[in-house]
């Protein structure tokens, strides 16, 4: 699994490639943490390139998810692919994190 | 005759690492035991007997080297390897050498503990 | 184990360490007494401690004793020899590893080859100088260090090995204890209820599962139902379950709440087992069954292995999104409820059965469970139950499954 980093206007993204699962979950946290600490406001994950997501890559994006908003910071999700988008639809994901189609429409919505 | 070939006092002093006191211990050691190898040496001769004449041969010419008597060294080197051979024959007259040698040794140590060392 | 005193071994053993101060016990074994006297001194010349014997027998009683640091040896002596004498030693356990000086008057290949192989480990010339002497018996006393050493690290790794499997053996007692004290507060199979059957299988992937369901009654007409799934792995996990299996106790959920309501109950657990600092989970699904009628109330945080098999129609998943426990704290959980028919089965079942996968990496998947489940319509409940482990078990080509595999069949009889 790779993460690379980059910056966009009032926002970080993080654009994931590979499977976000048991075995790559401490890359995954630390890639996040990272940009967590530099108080970054709006994180914006991108799983475009995410092939699969199992239980605790499910997990760690709930936790990633939770700790932004006790930090008043944004945290986003964009173009997961279908059957992601069905393991966290299952799990009522879209209720608690954002999930956008593009980076204009994360990056334009209004703080929920 | 040369008395180093008899006995070399010098070398024989310089292979106790210069300790006087050990080699007129080590000469006084060889004057009471040498009788006694040569004994097992003729005993062994006499019973024809080929690993004791070695093994009797090889202990007096073990003891030998610390009172560095090349000639005697030499006689009993020579026996040893007869006894092994199983020549007894010309064992028995490198025997009789042995015991000539043996007796210019045990005279030549004497004078030793008796006069000291040559300064 | 001590890592301390391993550590301190790895820094006091140094090769280089200056030798010269070395003064050590030497056992002279030389049957020849002039030869001995004089080897004796230049030994006690050097600074050690010089023992003697006059031959191999009274040397091996004298090394037994002493533990000498190094042994001279002549080789020919009467009754037994040099080599002998080393082949001896090296026999020994307590001695076979002395370092071994063997002293000769000749220096033939033959002889040196046949004295290293019978144990000698290296030569001493009887006509050896002084630096030769010293040479030879300081080499020697530095391997013996280092033998002595590597004989103490080794035997100190033995005992911490002994010491690590017997913990291990513990702690894995331990573990099966703690497994069989969860598995004795799963319910017994047979007929919880009049008018209904009950039947399970489960196998835990590792000795303590972390997937577990409970079915108890509630009161005199009501039977409370759940089946949960935790997410992460090994004993935390399997912990954490066993604490949400108190949890969802009937006992304490009417002290709790006062009922055994599902959505009420999912309430209560979400708010109090929130994500662990690794992300993990659980997801569950509780049902309130009032026996008499039938009447199923059901709720679900993210658990979607709950099918209904009905007599007469094919089976439908009970499944709606809902989120697992823990990830919304505000979260509301939604019932729902049906009726069913005599001969009617419900099955509660943990992802691993489901999840086995072929060796080529294909899932046994729902669709394949629900098929054996209908073929087996008209067997008893603990047979079809039986068919899908056994299924499962085919599918995935070994019997063992990597994700606790449960399946928990209900039936209302007629």
């Amino acid at each position: 699994m790779e993460i690379t980093q980059r910056a966009v206007k009032d926002a970080t993204v993080l654009d994931v490639k590979g499977d976000l699962t048991y075995s790559n979950r401490a890359a995954f946290k630390t890639a996040v943490e990272q940009v967590k600490n530099r108080n970054c406001l709006h994180l914006i994950v991108n799983l475009e390139q995410v092939r699969f997501l199992d239980s605790s890559g499910l997990g760690l994006l709930v936790l990633m998810s939770q700790s932004f908003k006790l930090q008043n910071a944004k945290f986003s999700l964009l173009k997961p692919q279908s059957y992601v988008r069905e393991i966290m639809s299952l799990a009522n994901l879209p209720k608690m994190i954002p999930i956008y189609e593009t980076e204009g429409d994360a990056l334009t919505a209004r703080a929920a | 005759m040369d008395t180093t070939s008899v006995c070399n006092v010098s070398e024989a002093l310089s292979q106790a690492d210069g300790d006087q006191e050990l080699l007129l211990t080590l000469a006084e050691l060889f004057l009471q035991e040498s009788p006694k190898d040569v004994a097992a040496v003729r005993a062994a001769l006499a019973r024809q007997d080929r690993d004791g004449l070695a093994a009797a041969a090889h202990k007096l010419k073990g003891s030998v080297m610390p009172i560095c008597a090349p000639r005697l060294f030499e006689s009993a080197k020579r026996l040893e390897v007869l006894g092994r051979q199983g020549e007894f024959a010309e064992a028995a007259s490198v025997c009789a050498d042995v015991e000539t040698r043996l007796a210019e040794v045990h005279a030549a140590l004497r004078d030793l503990i008796a006069g000291g060392f040559p300064s | 184990m001590n890592l301390d005193s391993t550590q301190h071994i790895a820094r006091s053993f140094d090769s280089s360490a200056p030798s010269c101060f070395m003064v050590a016990t030497i056992l002279l074994v030389e049957d020849e007494p002039v030869t001995r006297t004089s080897m004796a001194a230049r030994l006690k010349r050097l600074g050690h401690r010089v023992l003697e014997a006059e031959n191999g027998q009274t040397a091996l009683e004298v090394a037994r004793r002493e533990r000498p640091d190094l042994i001279i040896v002549d080789w020919m002596m009467p009754e037994m020899d040099g080599p002998t004498f080393c082949e001896t030693v090296r026999r020994d356990p307590a001695m076979k590893s002395i370092y071994i000086l063997l002293m000769t008057s000749h220096d033939q290949p033959a002889q040196i080859a046949e004295g290293l192989a019978r144990g000698a480990d290296d030569f001493l010339s009887k006509a050896a100088s002084k630096q030769e002497i010293t040479a030879r018996v300081l080499a020697g006393l530095r391997t013996s260090r280092l033998v002595r050493e590597l004989e103490t690290t080794g035997a100190q790794l033995e005992s911490s090995m002994l010491l690590l499997q017997t913990r291990q053996a513990e702690m894995e007692a331990d573990l099966q204890s703690a497994a069989a004290f969860v598995h004795s507060l799963l319910p017994p199979p047979g007929i919880p209820a009049p008018g209904l059957a009950l039947a399970w299988e489960y196998q835990p992937a590792l000795t303590l599962g972390g997937d577990l369901f409970g079915v108890a009654p509630i009161d005199a007409d009501h039977l409370g139902l759940y089946i949960l799934d935790a997410s992460g792995h090994g004993v935390a996990a399997a912990l954490r379950s066993a604490s949400l299996m108190t949890f969802l106790r009937v006992e304490n959920m009417l002290e709790l709440i006062g009922s055994y309501d599902p959505a009420k109950v999912l309430f209560e657990a979400n708010r109090r087992f929130p994500l662990s600092e690794e992300g993990e989970y659980f997801t569950l699904w509780v049902g309130q069954l009032h026996v008499p009628t039938g009447s199923l109330s059901y709720a679900s945080a993210g658990h979607h292995g709950v099918l209904l098999s009905p007599a007469e129609r094919p089976s439908q998943w009970l499944t709606r999104p809902s989120s697992p426990l823990g990830f919304d704290q505000a979260a509301v959980f939604a019932s729902d409820r049906i009726l069913l028919q005599p001969a009617d089965r419900l099955f509660l079942l943990s992802d691993g059965i489901y999840e086995a996968s072929s060796p080529t990496g294909e899932p046994w998947g729902r669709w394949r469970f629900q098929q054996a489940i209908e073929t087996q319509k008209r067997s008893l409940l603990a047979t079809t139950i039986s068919h899908c482990f056994t299924e499962a078990r085919r599918w995935q080509e070994q019997t063992d499954f990597l994700d606790d595999a449960a399946v928990v069949g209900l039936e209302l009889t007629v």
